[in-house]
């Protein structure tokens, strides 16, 4: 599903001295994986979360998604790989203002060149568990709802990949708790999530877990609490 | 690299676009509004300069371009400045009926003497110009009736005391009473109204053709005034030849007639239409020019109104922006979106001010006393220039909204 080996982002600051963020990243990660990439800050998971959303091109190294090298591609080729291939889950949902919950899954849509299916947006919405919000604006909706909203968006397209940044950040812990059991259902669904966070209890719910510190991968290993469980339900 | 554009896509935006501009009330108010008062602006003052414009034409059709005027008059030097405004008598009966005799091309013409004199009707008095003509000067001037009939021959064979009324002259002493067939004294001298003349408004000279009286020249030289001058002489000569030769000839026959010496000046005046006409008409012209340059620099203004509005509904949709990137919008969609959306209440307010532009031009040509003009081209005109100016002035800030990073615009606060 995603393959990056020898990842470098290096940026350039002002007064032209390069600032490795990215040193050398190499991973794996298969179809149906609930994996997430936690690090502190300035560890470069937010350079390597936009390289792994094709929001970013990386210096070096090779970057394949669905079977696709991406790593080159052009600002509208990764538009459109974005629009295809990715669902974007964001902190602060990211969902507009002054518009309906419905329409905010119907974003995606517009981008693909064809009709928009009002039908599928609102199936999605029952399926988060908001079927009766649909018409409402998303400024009347609770933070849990608002980022359910996000997440029925991110599926709007169905996407093989789910990438959602930090998505519990600006929660309480119940709706928090919610957002994250609703992510665990879609995974036992077949979804591959790849969940960028820097809160262990957060990464807790994920089969595997990758830390990254320095631009580098620090750790790979797989999350005690769900050790084998997902790997071994898909085998079965 | 070519840019692929998805067509069922931006008929997707536009919809949304007009989701956004309603959702967005005030800012699109605020849009429509300065469209629609650049495009109204630029509208109302050319037709306000073609108004006046109109206006001098009017007055060049009213006392044509052909028709010549003597005045009897004096420069004076007087600490080395030109004054004006002794009575001069030297233009008399022999003058005209030489003039008469002498230049070709006269077709029609009437001699003049003007006094300011008290009338009185009823209660109502006042001091106005009281101008003793001929029958012919109605018809050099153009001048219609509005009610009554005009004085004849016969009138000024026997000094009849019939006075016709200037509209401002009838409205002043008369209120909304009919003044035909009633009495004013003209210096307690009892005249008989015999009609109303029709409203002109201030005439090429200056005068306010609407507050004279006028008599029969005879009776005014007789029975009001007891001279035997004229205060001027005015030709109208049946075709339009050379007005200059035909007024240099004229002046030299008067000096001769009066005896006046060499490196004397005149005691008369010729002046030609023709003349006043072109000044009138440059100045009309300049005013034309000037204010298609503040209509278009209106435009600009408004133009700037739209991109301002613009620049920041993009600032404060960075975040807005970022997201519909990473949701898999192209920068070309995100520039149809900005885009589409200023110029649709772009278009708006245009076609909103040229309404605007309509009723204004309306009332200040009702205001300035001007005719009503509506230059349609020049309404086109203004209504395309306000839309390419917007679509310029629009783009840019689409353009810089399809350029934002989007992970700088997801960072976005």
């Amino acid at each position: 599903m995603i393959e990056v080996s020898h990842l470098v982002k290096t940026y350039t600051r002002g007064d032209g001295t390069p600032v490795p963020a990215l040193k050398d990243i190499s991973f794996t990660i298969g179809r149906g994986e609930f994996v997430t990439i936690r690090g502190a800050s300035g560890s470069g998971k937010s350079s390597l979360l936009n390289i792994l959303g094709c929001l970013d091109t990386p210096t070096s190294g090779s970057y394949r998604l669905d079977g696709e090298d991406v790593s080159h591609y052009s600002d509208e080729r990764r538009s459109h790989t974005r629009n295809r291939k990715i669902g974007f889950v964001f902190q602060s949902f990211n969902l507009l203002p002054r518009t309906t919950a419905a329409e905010n899954v119907e974003i995606p849509a517009l981008y693909t060149g064809g009709a928009v299916d009002r039908g599928r947006a609102l199936a999605i919405l029952g399926q988060v568990g908001l079927g009766d919000r649909a018409e409402h604006y998303v400024t009347e909706l609770s933070g849990g709802e608002q980022q359910r909203v996000a997440i029925a968006r991110a599926l709007m397209n169905d996407p093989p990949l789910l990438l959602a940044d930090e998505p519990t950040g600006n929660l309480d812990s119940a709706a928090g708790e919610s957002v994250m059991q609703l992510l665990t259902d879609l995974h036992r669904e077949g979804r591959t999530i790849v969940l960028v966070t820097h809160d262990e209890g957060v990464a807790a719910y994920a089969e595997r877990e990758i830390m990254i510190r320095d631009g580098l991968v620090a750790a790979d290993r797989p999350q005690p609490g769900h050790a084998g469980s997902g790997a071994a339900r898909r085998q079965a | 690299m070519a840019v692929e554009v998805s067509w069922v896509t931006w008929r997707h935006l536009a919809a949304g676009g007009l989701r956004q501009i309603w959702r967005f009330r005030l800012r699109s108010t605020l849009v429509i509004l300065c469209a629609a008062l650049g495009v109204a602006g630029a509208v109302t003052s050319v037709n306000y300069a073609s108004g006046g414009r109109a206006q001098v034409l009017e007055k060049i059709r009213r006392l044509g371009t052909n028709v010549i005027v003597i005045n009897a008059e004096q420069s004076r030097a007087v600490a080395g400045r030109a004054r004006t405004g002794r009575i001069v008598t030297t233009l008399q009966e022999g003058d005209y009926q030489a003039l008469r005799r002498e230049v070709a091309a006269v077709l029609r013409s009437s001699a003049v003497i003007a006094a300011s004199l008290r009338l009185k009707a009823g209660f109502s008095s006042k001091v106005s110009p009281v101008l003793g003509v001929e029958p012919d000067f109605f018809r050099i001037k153009s001048w219609p009736l509005e009610a009554g009939g005009y004085f004849h021959d016969e009138d000024l064979k026997r000094s009849a005391r019939v006075a016709l009324l200037g509209h401002g002259v009838a409205r002043d002493l008369y209120g909304g009473e009919s003044p035909v067939g009633q009495r004013l004294f003209i210096n307690r001298v009892p005249f008989e109204v015999a009609g109303v003349l029709a409203e002109r408004g201030q005439g090429i000279d200056a005068t306010n053709e609407d507050q004279q009286v006028l008599v029969p020249l005879t009776t005014a030289m007789r029975r009001l005034l007891n001279v035997d001058h004229y205060s001027s002489i005015l030709l109208e000569l049946g075709e339009v030849g050379d007005m200059a030769r035909d007024s240099a000839e004229i002046a030299e026959l008067l000096r001769v007639r009066h005896r006046i010496p060499e490196f004397r000046p005149d005691d008369f005046k010729v002046g030609n239409q023709a003349e006043l006409i072109r000044t009138q008409l440059a100045a009309a012209n300049r005013l034309g020019f000037l204010v298609r340059w503040i209509g278009l620099s209106g435009l600009v203004v408004a133009g700037l109104g739209v991109l301002a509005i613009a620049w920041i509904a993009v600032r404060d949709r960075t975040t807005e922006i970022g997201t519909r990137r990473a949701l898999g919008a192209t920068a070309p969609d995100v520039f149809f979106q900005f885009a589409f959306e200023a110029m649709v209440l772009a278009t708006i307010g245009a076609g909103l001010g040229l309404g605007l532009g309509w009723i204004a031009s309306r009332i200040t040509a009702h205001q300035a006393a001007l005719p009503f003009i509506f230059e349609t081209g020049n309404a086109v005109l203004a209504l395309g220039m306000a839309l390419v100016l917007n679509l310029v002035f629009a783009s840019w800030p689409a353009l810089r909204a399809a350029r934002l990073d989007p992970i700088h615009a997801l960072k976005h606060e």
